[in-house]
């Protein structure tokens, strides 16, 4: 079928479109996309750098509460810590570098970072709701007296914790609807290039 | 294009002919695939980044031209694959209508097929509208290949493929 096709004519007509003389880059051009790219570079820190408070956090509290529940929440931390970590990279990485990838390659990237993005939405959900489970497992040790919970660590888990937990949770969902149509185009584009 | 990668032109000096030598393409790449002109020129100056942050290798390559459409189809492929732009955006009748008024021909029928055309090019998918773009820019199956890093057995597939939906899309005036 597009044998019968004139594909020089239209290739002609194509080279004959009309593109504004434009003066060469300068500059000021690379200034401008540079500044994009910093940008992108600073969220890429900004990520490292809540990886890194959550990974001093997980040291504090090893050594300042030596017993399971200390550990335990260390251990929580420094996974949080690293999968931060990883996904900042991830999703920031193929913005420094172009020219090692094939267009294919750089949309299943796309759609490998996407889908990392989505899961680590969805364990960081899985944590809110812990702390919010959490929060009430200690007011059920203190109303049936099986341990001595402080006052002051209750005020803090009822109304800093938990709320906190459910407004994340909640602009968590939110994200993940938009990582899930950012999916969808993405998987639509991948399909396009795995086509043939 | 003739311009040698081989002599002592410092890497910048070979990067400003390169981009010279091929700015009416990438214009005309960047028009097909973003409707948006200010977009297009953030596109642009990326493109020139990453082109400079490149400068060394793409001056030592064999296929100094792939290594730079590469680039450019990577970075407009990036574009169009990340949040911003949820739907494609058609021209509209304006952007036609100016596109017809800058269109040097003075033949009404070459201003129609160049329209029909430029709409034509933008409805193509993703993966065809690449390589119509490459062969409409007169890179060989070689330098295709190496664009988009796949052998030239499966660009010879594509680019059938690509020319049967764009035939399709201009008879249907879709």
């Amino acid at each position: 079928m597009a044998d019968n096709f004139d594909f020089a004519a239209l290739t002609k007509s194509w080279q004959q479109h009309p593109t504004s003389t434009e003066a060469l880059p300068n500059i000021a051009d690379l200034a401008q996309a540079k500044q994009r790219q910093t940008e992108q570079k600073w969220l890429l820190y900004g990520e490292w750098l809540g990886a890194v408070v959550m990974f001093i956090a997980a040291c504090w509290l090893a050594f300042s509460i030596p017993d399971w529940l200390g550990y335990l929440s260390a251990f929580f931390l420094i996974c949080g810590a690293l999968s931060s970590a990883y996904v900042a990279w991830t999703v920031h990485k193929p913005i420094l570098e172009y020219d090692n990838w094939s267009s294919s390659g750089l949309i299943q990237f796309r759609v490998r970072a996407c889908k990392l993005t989505m899961r680590y939405y969805l364990y960081t959900q899985l944590s809110c709701g812990a702390l919010v489970v959490f929060s009430g497992l200690l007011w059920w040790m203190q109303w049936w007296n099986i341990a001595q919970i402080s006052a002051n660590l209750l005020v803090f888990y009822s109304l800093i914790v938990a709320p906190l937990s459910l407004i994340a949770s909640y602009l968590l969902q939110q994200k993940k609807r938009k990582k899930a149509a950012e999916l969808k185009q993405l998987t639509r584009l991948a399909n396009d290039f795995q086509s043939e | 294009m003739t311009l040698s990668n081989s002599g002592f032109i410092p890497p910048e000096q070979f990067l400003l002919e390169l981009w010279q030598h091929n700015q009416g393409a990438i214009s005309r790449t960047l028009m097909a695939c973003e409707a948006d002109p200010a977009a297009r020129q953030d596109l642009k100056q990326d493109i020139y980044l990453a082109l400079h942050q490149s400068a060394e290798r793409i001056q030592a390559a064999e296929m100094p031209r792939a290594y730079l459409f590469r680039i450019v189809h990577n970075v407009t492929v990036d574009h169009i694959a990340r949040a911003k732009r949820q739907q494609w955006q058609p021209l509209d009748e304006d952007s036609l209508h100016q596109f017809v008024q800058d269109c040097p021909s003075t033949e009404v029928g070459e201003q129609q097929q160049s329209q029909q055309l430029m709409h034509a090019v933008r409805q193509l998918s993703t993966a065809n509208r690449q390589v119509i773009l490459l062969a409409m820019e007169d890179l060989d199956a070689p330098e295709i290949a190496e664009v988009l890093q796949i052998n030239q057995g499966a660009v010879r597939v594509r680019l059938n493929r690509a020319k049967t939906e764009l035939m399709e899309i201009m008879q249907n005036g879709r």
